[in-house]
């Protein structure tokens, strides 16, 4: 299996008048393709600057990162959001959706963005809608849909681009446990169907438990990376 | 993208309104005001020098600067023909202002104008013989004179008794004379009333000793635009070393610069509505910006170009500032254009007065696209600057910083 993500000693220190703090402290990884990983740790230790640094969100301090072997921390910060936009898929948090477009609206929309003919956008956003369970609330405004339901949205979403990897930073942080199940499951589905690589943060046990590889962070460090 | 931008304007309702709403008060209110503002006083204007002064004067070379009967002119009737024939003209009127001491029987005198007229050039542009109040109108060749109610009462005499008028004649002769009074004229200025006395222009004539002369010729034409052009035209009429031509500009420098401030003064209020306007709407799209920050965040991760999103952040507030532009102009025109066809009259005394110097009594709207075009780029502008902020909080824009917050 090829590498699609790998870095090397990536660090990123913020700097005050007084203190440093190491959120990324010399961290070198590699993701293959088709993986399922969870990178779980404490509040603060770094899981969401990691993932920022692997999205091209934020630039590391030192270190080299390389998506399916291109340097990224070449591209201008121009060439850096057109890569984005073709090669990875998003999920945050929350508030993941475009308010005044519907779920439909949602998905197609990234791909009008890549350039992509209108009629062959609908059509798969209809399908990924059907795919993550939502075919019957397709014209519905994000305002309309629980939380549940919104992050299904953006998942078919950070598929719609078909992309190398998907980031999914807390994907769960706000659902109840049973949508959290549903959407890991959802997740791990088409990562099966798809063969797309997959890397989220968590801090949910029950959702770690679903990943077949767990990375594990502490004050910025890998301190453990299990295989199952 | 058009799509997005047209649905993002409706996501805010109160906001939308506002932003609309100001600029629907920028348009409708500016508009409005400019157009009355510029529209009352150039019809004051044009009044004042249609029935009054002219829009142009003919003197003699030196005379504006020292207005003495040794500066007053000659002109042939061939050449006073000619003006006539010049395009937009449509009153030449050769005249004499000249001063003269009036005094009465009674031991009574004072220093009044005398004005020497063609007594039915004259009631055909002011209706001069619409204000006489006891008496009679001047024959063409009259001897007799008009004064002014106040100017009667001072001297004690009424119609039918006699002045007699001392002043000053050409190259140094005398000029006296007993004239009887024809009428007495009310005037609206006090000034008018109190020291003015009209004669037929040969009658005045005679008085100064100078049986062709004119202190001045007064020109009325019938479009207020055509000025530069017919003034061209006089000059090249004239043998312009021997007379000087005068524009009203010139000749009424004080209503000019009166109008002029009160067209600055217009323009202030203007300024100041535009800054109330720009600042309501800046306040709006900084909230705007402020509340969307992190879902600006979010798109630029999920790989628009800021540029992109910055124009489709632009085009919502292009497409408000249209909508109240629209507004603007649908509901301000056809009032502007109602009442530049059926002018506001004017009521009470004013209105008389008014009508008795054979002007309209009402105040009119000037409907010039140039008004219209204007205020639509100025609001346009105003918008444009607004939209800066939005656009460079974009520009700038930290991504993963917009996302944590
Ligand atoms: N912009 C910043 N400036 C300074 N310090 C920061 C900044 N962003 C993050 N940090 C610090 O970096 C460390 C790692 O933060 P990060 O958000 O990556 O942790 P996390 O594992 O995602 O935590 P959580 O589970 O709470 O989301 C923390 O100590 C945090 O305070
Ligand atoms: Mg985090």
């Amino acid at each position: 299996m090829s590498a699609v993500i790998e870095t090397k000693d990536l660090y990123k220190i913020y700097k005050d008048q007084a203190s440093e703090v190491h959120a990324v402290d010399g961290v070198s990884l590699c993701i293959l393709q088709g993986e399922f990983t969870a990178i779980v740790g404490p509040s603060g230790s770094g899981k969401t600057t990691l993932l920022n640094l692997i999205g091209g969100l934020d630039t590391p301090t030192s270190g080299s990162l390389f998506i399916e072997g291109e340097d990224i921390s070449r591209l201008s910060p121009k060439e850096l959001i057109d890569f984005r936009l073709h090669n990875i898929g998003f999920i945050f948090q929350s508030y993941n959706l475009i308010p005044v477009l519907t779920a439909k609206e949602n998905v197609s929309f990234i791909m009008d963005m890549q350039g992509q003919k209108r009629k062959e956008a609908d059509r798969r956003s209809l399908e990924l809608l059907e795919a993550v369970g939502l075919g019957e609330r397709t014209d519905s405004r994000p305002a309309k849909l629980s939380g549940g339901q919104q992050q299904r949205v953006a998942v078919a979403r950070a598929l719609a681009s078909k992309p190398r990897f998907i980031l999914a930073d807390e994907p769960t942080a706000n659902l109840d446990s049973k949508s959290a199940e549903n959407l890991l499951d959802m997740m791990e589905k088409l990562n099966k169907q798809e063969q797309t690589t997959f890397l989220f943060s968590t801090h949910d046990p029950r959702i770690m438990a679903k990943a077949r590889r767990i990375i594990t962070l502490e004050d910025g460090r890998v301190v453990s990376d299990i295989v199952k | 993208m058009i799509r997005l931008s047209w649905r993002n304007i409706w996501r805010n309702h109160r906001r939308t309104v506002i932003t609309i709403a100001s600029v629907f008060f920028a348009v409708f209110l500016s508009i409005l005001m400019m157009s009355f503002s510029n529209g009352s006083w150039g019809r004051m204007i044009e009044n004042m020098l249609r029935t009054q002064t002219g829009h142009i004067q003919i003197h003699l070379k030196g005379y504006w600067d020292d207005q003495v009967t040794d500066n007053f002119m000659e002109m042939e009737e061939e050449t006073i023909t000619r003006l006539n024939g010049i395009e937009h003209v449509v009153n030449v009127s050769p005249r004499i202002e000249t001063f003269a001491m009036a005094s009465s029987d009674y031991n009574m005198s004072k220093g009044i104008a005398v004005v020497g007229i063609d007594p039915v050039k004259e009631d055909g542009k002011s209706s001069l013989s619409k204000r006489i109040v006891t008496g009679s109108y001047l024959g063409p060749a009259d001897q007799g004179v008009l004064i002014g109610k106040a100017l009667s009462e001072y001297l004690k005499v009424s119609v039918g008794d006699s002045l007699a008028l001392i002043g000053q004649g050409y190259h140094g002769a005398g000029a006296v004379g007993l004239y009887p009074i024809r009428g007495i004229v009310s005037f609206i200025t006090p000034e008018m009333d109190k020291g003015l006395l009209y004669m037929s222009l040969p009658a005045a004539q005679e008085f100064i000793s100078m049986p062709d002369g004119y202190s001045g010729i007064l020109i009325a034409i019938d479009d207020g635009k055509a000025l530069e052009e017919t003034l061209q035209k006089v000059s090249e009429a004239i043998d312009t070393s021997v007379y000087e031509v005068l524009s009203w500009k010139v000749t009424m420098k004080d209503l000019l610069k009166q109008a002029e401030s009160d067209a600055a003064f217009s323009k202030i209020i203007l300024v100041v509505l535009y800054l109330i306007v720009g600042f309501g709407i800046l306040g709006t799209v900084i909230m705007m910006t402020t509340e969307r920050r992190r879902e600006f965040g979010m798109v630029v991760a999920l790989g628009m170009r800021k540029g992109r999103l910055a124009g489709s952040v632009a085009l919502e507030l292009f497409f408000m500032t249209c909508i109240g532009l629209l507004a603007g102009l649908v509901v301000s025109i056809p009032i502007v254009l109602f009442f530049y066809y059926h002018p506001i009259p004017i009521g009470g005394e004013l209105a008389v007065a008014m009508s008795a110097y054979g002007m309209e009594a009402v105040i009119p709207m000037e409907a010039s696209p140039v008004l219209f075009v204007s205020q639509v780029l100025i609001v346009l502008l105003i918008t444009s600057l607004t939209i800066l902020y939005p656009v460079r909080v974009i520009l700038k824009l930290e991504v993963n910083k917009a996302l944590r917050s």
